[in-house]
Formats: structure tokens, sequence, C-alpha cells
């Protein structure tokens, strides 16, 4: 290990570091409002949210009580057209919460009345960069809150694509003026299925518009890798996450585990281990071992 | 180049409504074209059919070793509209008419879409007893659903999530509403006349209008006798709220 100096919070938003949160999940509803497990914020899927009232609505209600929340969203579908009534639902949702953040996907997830729920890749041309812009102005002119876009695992790309993710999502976000949400286990991801050094990637987002991290676990499917969300994080993907939290400082960091869901005490743990490896990469320790994949 | 309208052909090509054009994808180190699209494939059916399934288990059990072609015919037929994965099967109980399939099949699909309607309807405080004092305007609760069924779905529904005993489907005359007491959508199966009484103050009626048409066909010495414990339990179980 070589020391170096610690790195220091570099955000050119006036956000919060919130330390180490969780997703707000069903099985664990209950638990977390009645007995307030030590955790230092909560995400939570702003969709399942966007009712009229009954159960989520309460669980919602409570959880406000007592911890930090900030949503995050699965069906803004940037890359097509807006949706008025999920838009409608969306700005209710953060004029209630008042969160620091708001956040979504880069990607599309189906078109006017043919909706195929999963993160659809874009075409990386400046036709579509400048679509999404235009939806992202749009959407933070309606909330007043800032928007903090993230990237998406993939496993396919286009032909008319005319520069590499990386460059297209920092072009997004500069133009259109909003945070990133990093989610680093994604990078991890679609390095492995496109054949991309991720650290180049890391490299190259504009570290100051970092305002979230998001780290999960995700399946081998042979050569290639599918994120499912249902694992824990893997050690490749730590090394990553330190890489990257020593360009931007400490940023509010999620793990997200959606699908075989742990006991809240596994998840807290596996928060635990995240504060230890973003403490280490804020330590200023410089590991020559870090080399993901 | 990709066509101007590229988001409706793969979303087309996703559904499985078209046949992708592989030209229009570069595939990967490890992965052709063809098995790039075909992840996306796989993914939505995987997903649309466990939120349906989710959504269904009264229809699935119907429903038997055809669900997943029902699930997937009726995906085929009506594909999500909407940015919400909880109204995805809003139309099944109009596919299964359209394809001339089982009454009951098509009664268990009503159930569970009035289920999901309770379960996320707008909240209202609750009505306190001593409201029901004079002649109160009464409204019904949101989450309040009116269903009237030729078969016991209903029963069939809450013994497959108590796993009970399950009813057989006697044909009859089923009067149900579901309400919402604390959180969780329940049925109950009234008499005709207390769902009349219902039904009529969901439609706007007010408490005279209700009581005149309950009273119908019904002796009135009996009828007088059942209004104090109908009226409990709808206070109880939050059917009625202040008009």
């Amino acid at each position: 290990m070589t020391p170096t100096h610690p790195p220091t919070k570099v955000s050119r938003f006036s956000v919060p570091d919130l330390g180490i949160g969780v997703g707000y999940r069903v099985p664990h509803y209950a638990q977390v409002v009645e007995h307030r497990p030590a955790m230092d914020w909560f995400e939570v899927l702003a969709e399942n949210f966007m009712v009229n009232g009954g159960s989520p609505r309460f669980y919602l209600e409570r959880l406000r009580e007592h911890y930090r929340v900030v949503p995050h969203g699965v069906s803004l579908s940037l890359g097509s057209d807006a949706d008025p009534e999920h838009l409608q639902r969306l700005s209710a949702l953060i004029q209630e919460l008042r969160p620091p953040w708001f956040s979504d996907h880069l990607c599309m997830t189906g078109v006017s009345r043919r909706q195929i729920h999963d993160l659809l890749p874009l075409p990386y041309t400046p036709a579509v960069r400048d679509h999404v812009v235009a939806r992202i102005r749009e959407i933070q002119d309606r909330t007043g809150t800032l928007f903090a876009l993230e990237n998406v695992s993939s496993y396919l790309g286009y032909t008319d694509s005319v520069m590499p993710e990386w460059a297209f999502y920092a072009e997004v976000v500069e133009a259109a003026d909003c945070a990133m949400l990093l989610d680093v286990n994604n990078v991890y991801v679609s390095s492995i299925n496109h054949g991309f050094d991720p650290k180049v990637y890391l490299d190259a987002v504009p570290a100051d518009r970092v305002v979230q991290v998001h780290l999960a676990g995700h399946m081998e499917r042979g050569a290639w890798r599918l994120d499912t969300h249902d694992r824990p994080v893997i050690d490749p993907v730590w090394a990553l996450y330190r890489h990257l939290i020593r360009r931007t400082g400490p940023v509010s960091t999620l793990i997200e585990w959606d699908d075989n869901i742990p006991s809240f005490s596994r998840l807290q743990a596996e928060a635990e281990l995240a504060r230890q490896h973003r403490d280490r990469a804020l330590s200023g320790a410089e590991e020559a071992t870090d080399v993901a994949g | 180049m990709l066509p101007d309208d590229w988001r409706r052909q793969l979303v087309e090509v996703i559904r499985g409504a078209e046949t992708p054009d592989t030209s229009w994808f570069s595939g990967g180190p490890h992965l052709s074209p063809t098995e790039q699209i075909a992840i996306y494939q796989e993914q939505y059916r995987l997903r649309l059919g466990d939120a349906l399934r989710e959504e269904l288990p009264g229809c699935l059990h119907l429903w038997g070793n055809e669900a997943d072609a029902v699930l997937f015919a009726y995906l085929n037929a009506y594909p999500s509209e909407s940015w919400t994965l909880d109204r995805v099967h809003q139309h099944l109980p109009r596919f299964l008419c359209e394809t001339g399939r089982d009454a009951a099949w098509i009664e268990m699909a009503e159930l569970e879409c009035a289920v999901s309607r309770s379960f996320e309807a707008r909240d209202v405080p609750p009505l306190p007893p001593e409201a029901l004092t004079g002649t109160p305007a009464l409204a019904l609760s949101p989450a309040v659903e009116r269903l009237r069924f030729r078969f016991p779905v209903h029963r069939l529904r809450s013994a497959l999530l108590m796993e009970e005993e399950l009813p057989s489907l006697e044909e009859g005359d089923y009067p149900v509403i579901l309400c919402r007491p604390e959180r969780q959508v329940r049925h109950l199966e009234l008499h005709p006349a207390a769902w009349a009484l219902v039904d009529t103050i969901g439609q706007g009626g007010s408490l005279a209008e209700a009581l005149a048409v309950a009273s119908r066909d019904t002796d009135p010495t009996w009828l007088a006798g059942q209004l104090g414990s109908w009226f409990q339990l709808f206070v109880e179980r939050r059917v009625l709220v202040a008009g």
C-alpha cells in the first residue's frame, strides 16, 4: 500500500453524504418501522409508493419519521416520451418527501401503451443524447429537485452508437446539469458483457457529479453476467468501489438487494462491509492490488 | 441506421411480437446479436409472468396446467400499458370474456383485479360509531369494491391464501364486498339486502334511499333486527365513511 492524501468531498452539489444505506423492501417494512434498526438511510423504490393509499403509504410515512429517505425510480424511461400520469405522481412524491435528490436510469422502459418494464440501453448518438437531456431538464424544472442519472447494466449494444457508454453518460449529465448515481456493479457487469475496462469507465465520468453509488450482486451466466441483485457484492466490485471513492470522496452509498432478499441483519452486515471499503478508500491508502476483473 | 420509430420496434421485438433486425445490434465478445436480444426477451417473460402470478393466485389455481399458456396469451393480447406492474392484469377479465373462458375464471379475475384496486385505494378517516346517530351523510370508503358472483371465488381465494380446505365452486348468488380494515384487503359476503344497502350508498344514494332499496323483498321486522349489527360491521371494517 502506498499512502496518499485522503480524498475529500469533490461534489459540485450541495447535497449531504448520507453514509451507507439499503433499499426499503416489503419483507422488512414491519421490522424497520417497529424496531428501527441501525441504518444511515433508506432508498425507496418510487413507483411502489406512487399510489393513493394503503399499506405502502403507511409504511413510507412511518419510515420517514425515523430515517433519511431518497426515492429511486425505474419508470421515467428517459429514452422515450414522458408519461404524464407517472410524472405527476412522481412529482407529488418528491414534493412530499423533499429529498436531497432523486434518481432514475439512463434507459428506456417502453413506449406509449407498450411497457416492457426493463431497463433497455440506448443508442449512444447525439440525437438520443439531446432527447434524454431535454427530458431530464424538464423533470428537474418540474420537481425543483436535483436529479441523479444512473447507468444501467446491459447485454446489447447498437451499431448506431458513435461513442462509448461512459462518454455518452458524461455528455448527458453535463448538458443536463444533473447529478450521477453511479452503479459500480452495473459498470462491472457491462464491462464483462461488452469487453471494456471498468476503470476506464470510472475514470472518465465527472467525479464531481456523483452524489450516490449503487452496489449489488450479480449472477455468472458462463462468459457473461446477469444483473440480479440477489446476492452479495463480489470482490472485484468492491475494488472498483474503492477506486471510485478515491476519485469522488465520501459519497452516499447504497446496497441493492432485490431478490432472494435476506434478513435485515444480513443487509446490515453488507452495509457495514461497504462502510469498511469506503473508509479504506477514504483513508488514502492506494492499493496496487485494487485491480478489478 | 435505426429508423425513427426504433423505440416502438425494439419494444415489439422484446415482446416477441416482431422479428429483430439483427443489423441493429453490435454483438459482443461473448454473445451474438440474436443471443443478446434473447436475454431481454427472457427477462421480459420472467418479469411480466412473475408480476401476474403474484397478483393472481386464485386464477393460477383455476387455470392449473394451462396457467402459463393463458398468462402469455393475455400478455400478447394486452401488453402492459402502464408505468406500474401493478396494473398489468387490469384487462384480464375482458380478455377471458373475449376468449370465451369459464364464468368462474372471469369472476376470479374480476375479484383479483378488485383486490389490487382496494389495496392501493386512497386512505380516509374511519367513521366514529357515534356518527351513525341520526341520518348521517354516508359514503363508501375508496377501498370498498362491490362484487356479485355466480361462483364463490372469494371463498376459494381466501382458502388458497390461508392454506385451508378448498371449497367447491357451487353455483348460486354471492353478494360480496371488499374492504380494507387495518391495511389488509378482506372480503365480506353479505346478505343480499345488506349488499343492496351498501351498493345504493356506493352509487351516491342517501341512507334513506339505501334503506328503502334494502327493504325490498325483505321482511321489515327481520331487517330492523339486522341493521344494528350490519352498521356496526360496516364501521368496524371501514366500509362506510363520512359522505
